[in-house]
């Protein structure tokens, strides 16, 4: 066996990495939007882009009267922007992908050397952005506030540098790397120049909205860039990232932060998530949750959320948060899909049980609403103008409250199940997965409709003689947008989130209001809408 | 050892000698890769954990060691040929490139070393990331299922590497739940259960 020594000079693997997989990636990357897109077309875009900013920029007119100097606002938004990033880094800003991770994190190799490429390309983009944003800031600025700025992109682009290297260094320091990590360099460096920003730009806003400064800037502020046009603006910027590239590369001299590691497991596997519902979304098969693609419920938000619990070490991870009663071993198949639906909203963290019940609400309120006084449902309303009835009045109203009601109930429909080869009847797959959200949803309806009725007739709510009917078309549209959405997304394989199956389901729950009350025989729709509702039910798909 | 607030693996000491080639058994969940990937410090862990006398995570207990994954970690943009080398100026030992071209060559992947490993089955590539493994001279190697997707007669070639890693003076810790490795090997046997080990 030879004994290795540490030794602290690059190995050049990295490097003989990096021009093969790099420039194949890049070669593969031009083949593909060649095909994909086209560069002409891009060419084509890009040339317009170009003619459109040109001429925008030119038809800039100054303000009649200058907007006041808006410098305390640049030093409180920086303030908070610093302070921010300050407070978090339970994240790192950028990781490594699984290959890297074993073959490159694990092996002898300086922690910055694995890091470096990746970090100079996250620097690249950040660089890039900030470096934009100043320029549009540099073509508004005399127009709207009658000066120049005229080197806010290249001060914004080494400010967003500073806040990357502040964003690792927070991460490098962060407390769930253990006790130890208060102590780093990392945590000193980030605290002395992020401090320091943070000081000097929140004592700029208060002494701007104070008054004490009258607006007057100093070419040595940190967003000086913004508002004074000189080179020297540039000197507290560069200051800065010269001392936090210092610290970041130091702190990645021998020892990688003991949680990066497993984060960046996650994170990659995130990142393949998002990947491979985006390239679904462009080859316009099943976005959501990869049926079409064989992906096993990739787009799951059930396994995201566990990839996130993962990423921070929590007990979502390993277990759920709470469950509810299994149900009896003979019970039947609908009940074990109701189970399956149930338990995936049930075991979302608190907060997001709470905001997605939130908005069951108001979905439920939207579709009383649109019931209440809309001619679609309300006796007699025929008669008046459909689309001017109430608050969500007229078969418009229906569209637009049912539109709603199927963007919330994607949200409560449960894991996409695929029937494949297993013996699940399409009506009891469909029947079994909608009926928690429609039970919820008419659960909610009775709420509702009371909170409407002690509003009174001050907020345009239906009064109590118009409940009972006004509930049961709610029903209806319930029930009709919930298995539409179900039926329409299991049988395209698009995911319910997406806007196409939303839509199909709208349109077919308010076309009874929007047929029979286009004829005049709006009497009728509440009865088409539960023959409605019989027949998307019995569809067997 | 704890994962999402569960602790996985605890109170575990054991010692591993130069020479010794270990077995790291118990069932399905029992912590066995928990336990590997905290000795390499791919996850955090309450206590020490010492490579040859260096603290684990740092540079030089990363000079000790190598690490074979049990779902094989390669680049799909790399020849075997090509990971060959790339793995040799990693570890900076040139003589590796050579040895992980024999080792590929007598796990019978010699006409596919300048193909990309994306196209292989999981035998063929779990065989790149053994021989990468197996080229490199480290005095610690730590392999997770490393047994997995081969058919027997690679498998009789790796038990043979093994013992003769150990017979040089290396330590080799290996995970696996398989009865006929404990026949095969002959190793010192690390039980682990309900998250203690017994040894």
């Amino acid at each position: 066996m030879t004994s290795p020594t540490a030794r602290n000079a690059g190995s050049g693997a990295v490097p003989y990495l990096r021009r093969r997989t790099v420039g194949r990636a890049a070669e593969s990357y031009r083949r593909w939007v060649g095909r994909a897109v086209g560069w002409w077309t891009l060419l084509y875009l890009a040339f317009w882009l170009v003619v459109f900013v040109i001429a925008g920029v030119e038809t800039l007119a100054p303000l009649p009267t200058f907007l006041p100097s808006p410098a305390g606002v640049i030093a409180a938004a920086g303030a908070l922007v610093v302070l921010f990033t300050l407070l978090g880094g339970r994240t790192p800003p950028l990781t490594l992908d699984r290959r890297d991770l074993y073959r490159l994190a694990l092996a002898p190799e300086r922690p910055w050397d694995v890091l470096r490429w990746r970090y100079r390309v996250k620097q690249a983009g950040a660089a890039v952005a900030g470096a934009l944003l100043g320029a549009v800031w540099s073509l508004l600025a005399p127009a709207l506030f009658g000066f120049d700025a005229w080197y806010a992109a290249p001060a914004l682009a080494i400010l967003a540098l500073v806040l990357l290297d502040l964003r690792w260094l927070r991460y490098a320091a962060h407390a769930h790397h253990g006790p130890h990590a208060a102590k780093l360099p990392a945590n000193r460096a980030s605290l002395l120049v992020g401090g320091a920003l943070l000081l000097i730009l929140a004592g700029l806003a208060a002494s701007h909205f104070l008054g004490v400064t009258g607006g007057v800037s100093t070419e040595l502020e940190p967003l000086a860039g913004l508002t004074v046009n000189s080179p020297w603006v540039l000197l507290l910027p560069v200051i800065a990232l010269f001392n936090t590239q210092l610290a970041v590369v130091n702190s990645l001299r021998s020892e990688w932060p003991p949680r990066f590691g497993p984060q960046s497991l996650v994170l990659s596997q995130l990142q393949a998530l998002r990947t491979s519902q985006m390239m679904a979304l462009m080859a316009g098969v099943s976005g959501g949750f990869g049926g079409g693609m064989g992906l096993g419920g990739l787009g799951d938000d059930g396994q995201r959320r566990r990839l996130l619990d993962a990423l921070h070490d929590r007990p979502g991870a390993t277990k759920p948060r709470r469950s509810l009663p299994l149900p009896p071993p003979h019970a039947p198949q609908w009940l074990g899909l109701a189970w399956r639906s149930a338990s995936a909203l049930y075991r979302r963290p608190l907060l997001r049980l709470a905001f997605s019940l939130l908005l069951a609400f108001s979905a439920a309120m939207a579709v009383l609403l649109a019931s209440g006084v809309g001619p679609a449902l309300t006796p007699g309303a025929a008669d008046a103008d459909p689309n001017t009835g109430g608050v969500l009045g007229g078969a418009l109203g229906v569209l637009l409250a049912a539109f709603y009601l199927a963007r919330v109930t994607s949200g409560l429909l449960g894991p996409y199940f695929d029937i494949g080869v297993r013996p699940v009847d399409p009506l009891t797959r469909s029947f079994g997965r909608a009926l928690p959200a429609a039970a919820l949803l008419v659960v909610l309806l009775v709420p509702a409709a009371v909170l409407l009725t002690v509003l009174g007739p001050q907020g345009g709510a239906p009064a109590l003689d118009a409940l009972l009917p006004g509930l049961i078309g709610a029903l209806s549209l319930v029930g009709l947008v919930v298995l539409a959405l179900e039926k329409y997304s299991s049988w395209s394989g698009a995911a319910p989130s997406r806007l196409e199956p939303q839509i199909v389901a709208a349109l077919l729950a308010a076309l009874p209001a929007l047929l029979l009350g286009a004829f005049g025989v709006g009497d009728w729709t509440l009865l088409t809408q539960f023959l409605l509702l019989g027949l998307v039910a019995l569809i067997p798909v | 050892m704890s994962l999402g607030g569960v602790n996985i693996v605890e109170d575990v000491t054991f010692t591993l000698e130069r020479g010794q080639l270990a077995l790291l058994t118990g069932p399905n969940g029992a912590g066995k890769s928990t336990l590997l990937r905290a000795i390499v410090g791919l996850l955090p862990s309450r206590g020490d954990i010492d490579l040859f006398g260096r603290p684990n995570g740092g540079l030089s207990a990363r000079e000790q060691f190598v690490f074979v994954p049990d779902e094989p970690a390669l680049y799909e943009d790399l020849t075997l040929r090509e990971h060959a080398r790339f793995n040799a100026l990693v570890y900076r030992e040139p003589a590796a490139d050579e040895r992980a071209i024999d080792w590929l060559e007598r796990f019978g992947l010699g006409e596919k070393l300048d193909e990309f490993p994306g196209t292989h089955s999981r035998g063929m590539r779990q065989k790149l990331s053994l021989s990468l493994a197996l080229g490199l001279e480290r005095p610690l190697t730590l392999l997770d299922e490393p047994f997995n997707g081969l058919d027997l007669g690679s498998q009789e070639l790796l038990a043979e590497a093994l013992q003769e890693r150990a017979a040089a003076g290396g330590a080799v810790l290996l995970t696996g739940h398989q009865q006929e490795l404990a026949a095969r090997l002959n190793p010192r046997l690390l039980q682990l259960e309900d998250g203690l080990l017994h040894v």
